[in-house]
This record gives C-alpha cells, sequence and structure tokens, in this order.
C-alpha cells in the first residue's frame, strides 16, 4: 500500500509538472535560516554563522537534484519530454505533418476497408440457416463458353431437383428482369424467379405477409411477388410502408402489374 | 550520510529506513515540527552521537509523505521564520508501531547471538 501510494504520488507530480523544485529551494533556505538565528545565539559571528550553517546542510543542489529524483518517475518524465518535444517539431513543419498524417490515415482507411470486405465475405457465415451447407450449383457453355450465370431454366431446375440425392433441399434462384408501364415508359426492374422452397430454406422470413410456399410453384396459382423493402416504398409510398411493417395483416392482396400480367404482392 | 559520498551511496538503504524510523518517532513525540526542529531533535535524543548531514533529511521526509506516513504544510516559527511544518498522520503511526516492534524483534535476536558467543569463550 505504502508503495502504491508512493508511485501515485510520483505519478501525480509527473503528470501535472508539479512544480516543488521551488517548494524545496523555500524549505531548505529557511533550514538554513533558523540554524543561522541559532548560530548567531550561541555567540558567532553574523558571516561566520550563516557559513556554518550552510556546511551544516550540505551540498543543496544534491539534495534537490535526489529531491528531483525522488519527485517523479524519470522514464516517464523523459518520455513526455519526448513527446512534447515531437509534437513541436511537428508544428513547426505543417506540409511534413499533414502529408504524415494523410499517408497513415490512407493506409489505415485502406485496411479497415479491406478488413470489413473480407470479414463479411470470408469470415462471417451467411446470415442463413444452415449456411455451411448452402452451395450454388449453376451450369454453362464450356464449349462457346455462354451461359449467363443464374439463368438456369425452371424446366432444368425441375430435373435437376428430381434426380439429385446430394442435398436436403434444392431450391430454384434464376435471374429475370421485369418491366413496369409508366406512362408510356417502360420501367425495368431487377427480379429474381425463386422456387417455393427458397425462404423457408434459408430460414428467412418477410417483415411483412407471407413468404412463399410450394403451394405457388403450381402452374394454376396466381402469379405472386415479394417485393423488397425499398421497392415496397417506391409502389406505395413510405409512409404507407412504413405503417406496414410490424402488422403480418393481410397487406395484401395488393395487385401489381409487371410484365402485362398482375401479380399479387404477398410479402415485402 | 554520515560518512563518506561512496560509503553512503552504498549504505542509503539502511539509513534511510532507520532515518525515516527516527523522524517518525519524533514527529510522534513532538507533534507538528519543521524540518530543522526534526534534524536538531534528532542530534539531541542520540546524545549528540549522530551529526546527521542535515540535507539528507528532507528527501527522507519527502519520501515519508509520499507514503502518506506525513503530511506537511507551511506556516512560521516560533522566532518568526517562515517554515514547512511536518506531522505525522495516522496511517504513519501505524507505520510506526509495525517498524518498532519489527526493530525489537530484529534487536532481540542479535542480542541472543551476542550472548551465545560470550558464553562460549
Amino acid at each position: 500500500l505504502k508503495r502504491i501510494r508512493q508511485i501515485l504520488s510520483r505519478l501525480r507530480a509527473a503528470l501535472f509538472r508539479e512544480n516543488r523544485d521551488h517548494d524545496v529551494a523555500d524549505e531548505l533556505e529557511s533550514h538554513i535560516q533558523m540554524q543561522t538565528d541559532d548560530n548567531l545565539r550561541a555567540g558567532m559571528l553574523p558571516d561566520i554563522a550563516r557559513r556554518t550553517a550552510v556546511l551544516k546542510i550540505g551540498s543543496i543542489e544534491s539534495i534537490k537534484e535526489n529531491y528531483r529524483d525522488q519527485l517523479s518517475l524519470p522514464l516517464l518524465e523523459t518520455f513526455v519530454s519526448d513527446f512534447r518535444f515531437a509534437l513541436r517539431m511537428l508544428g513547426k513543419n505543417p506540409g511534413f505533418t499533414a502529408i504524415a498524417v494523410f499517408t497513415l490515415a490512407l493506409g489505415i482507411g485502406a485496411n479497415a476497408a479491406m478488413f470489413s470486405v473480407i470479414s463479411a465475405v470470408l469470415l462471417e457465415p451467411l446470415p442463413y440457416k444452415n449456411a455451411e451447407r448452402l452451395m450454388v450449383i449453376d451450369e454453362k457453355d464450356e464449349k462457346r463458353n455462354q451461359g449467363e450465370a443464374y439463368s438456369l431454366s425452371y424446366m432444368n431446375f425441375q430435373d435437376w431437383a428430381a434426380q439429385q440425392h446430394s442435398f436436403s433441399e434444392f431450391s430454384l434462384f434464376r435471374r429475370s428482369v421485369l418491366y413496369k408501364m409508366n406512362g408510356r415508359a417502360r420501367n425495368l426492374i431487377t427480379a429474381r424467379m425463386v422456387s417455393g422452397n427458397f425462404f423457408s430454406m434459408l430460414g428467412v422470413a418477410p417483415i411483412v405477409g407471407r413468404a412463399f410456399i410450394p403451394d405457388d410453384d403450381r402452374p394454376e396459382a396466381s402469379p405472386a411477388v415479394i417485393l423488397s423493402y425499398s421497392g415496397w416504398q417506391k409502389f406505395f409510398g413510405p409512409l404507407r410502408a412504413a405503417f406496414t411493417v410490424g402488422y403480418s395483416t393481410n397487406l395484401l392482396d395488393e395487385k401489381l402489374q409487371f410484365n402485362g400480367s398482375t401479380y399479387t404482392v404477398i410479402g415485402v | 550520510m554520515w560518512e563518506t559520498k561512496r560509503d553512503m551511496k552504498e549504505k542509503t538503504d539502511v539509513w534511510q529506513g532507520t532515518l525515516a524510523l527516527m523522524v517518525l518517532k519524533t514527529l510522534d513525540v513532538l507533534g507538528t515540527q519543521h524540518g530543522y526542529g526534526i534534524a536538531k531533535r534528532i542530534e539531541q535524543t542520540s546524545g549528540n552521537l549522530l551529526t546527521i548531514n542535515q540535507g539528507t533529511l528532507y528527501p527522507v521526509l519527502l519520501k515519508l509523505e509520499q507514503e502518506g506516513s506525513i503530511a506537511s504544510q507551511w506556516g512560521v516559527s516560533d522566532n518568526n521564520r517562515r517554515a514547512k511544518f511536518y506531522r505525522i498522520t495516522k496511517a504513519g503511526k501505524k507505520e510506526l508501531a509495525a517498524e518498532e516492534r519489527e526493530w525489537h524483534r530484529a534487536n532481540d535476536i542479535i542480542a541472543r547471538f551476542f550472548a551465545l558467543r560470550g558464553e562460549e569463550h
């Protein structure tokens, strides 16, 4: 405890530069004065009295030095003064400082960005059920090097799904583009065609409405669409969208016209 | 401290320890006192066998203060000199009691060994 108190006291002195040099000098001077007084009372001549007092106390500078050493942590003290010196030099060369800081910022920024990408892509598992067992299977014409990614036809998908034995679930995920008439202009909308078990396989549920179910795969089922949240806001207005969130009510039965046919919005 | 500078360096720890003990005891007896008073009192108590190099007293005072065994305050002495006055704290009294016990015990042990030697010869 004694030791801790001492270190704390030193730390305080070092950090706040409590200047006790002055204090010590005063204290030593007062000591000499009192010794001189006593010497005078003992009958010494004034200058001899003072001289004897000074001799008796010893080397004042050495005491002060001793004091200073004891007052602070020398290592910390030099570190602090080095740090101050560095700051001063940086202040003197603003150009150099700017370049150094810029370089550091660039380096740190680039590394942070790289790491966040790597972390998201490689390190973190996908936010889906059984993410480690998810695979993407695709087809491609090797000879002609043709075939867009994610463009498996529904028929092929059905064949694959029926004949494969490796996966517990098999679901279609196919690129497609819808267009929506806006007056006389056609707005293209990026879309995906998925099979009915797609959402249940990933373990993802829409925030409003329901997900696709295998029943939606039947040829006689009415075309159904699940909108992205931004799509929901775009087609129905942000206010309405905000109100609907959290109510799994039957929003829905909203119809949208895509590619000239009517789709029922079943979820968001 | 009492000897040449080289000796002082070698023995500083021991002597600082004993000097600290003397300071604590002196303050315990005298109450509030300034550095000069403490030095004078120590010399008197030792029957002037110890003439301390008074300067070495101050680092010891500082150390004791940092450890929280004594506290200091500026004030005015009897003959109207500004001086820094020291007093012993509660922690200091505890420390002193412990050190005193320790010192006596060590003394007893050493004394026994000296007595032993006397019997043999």
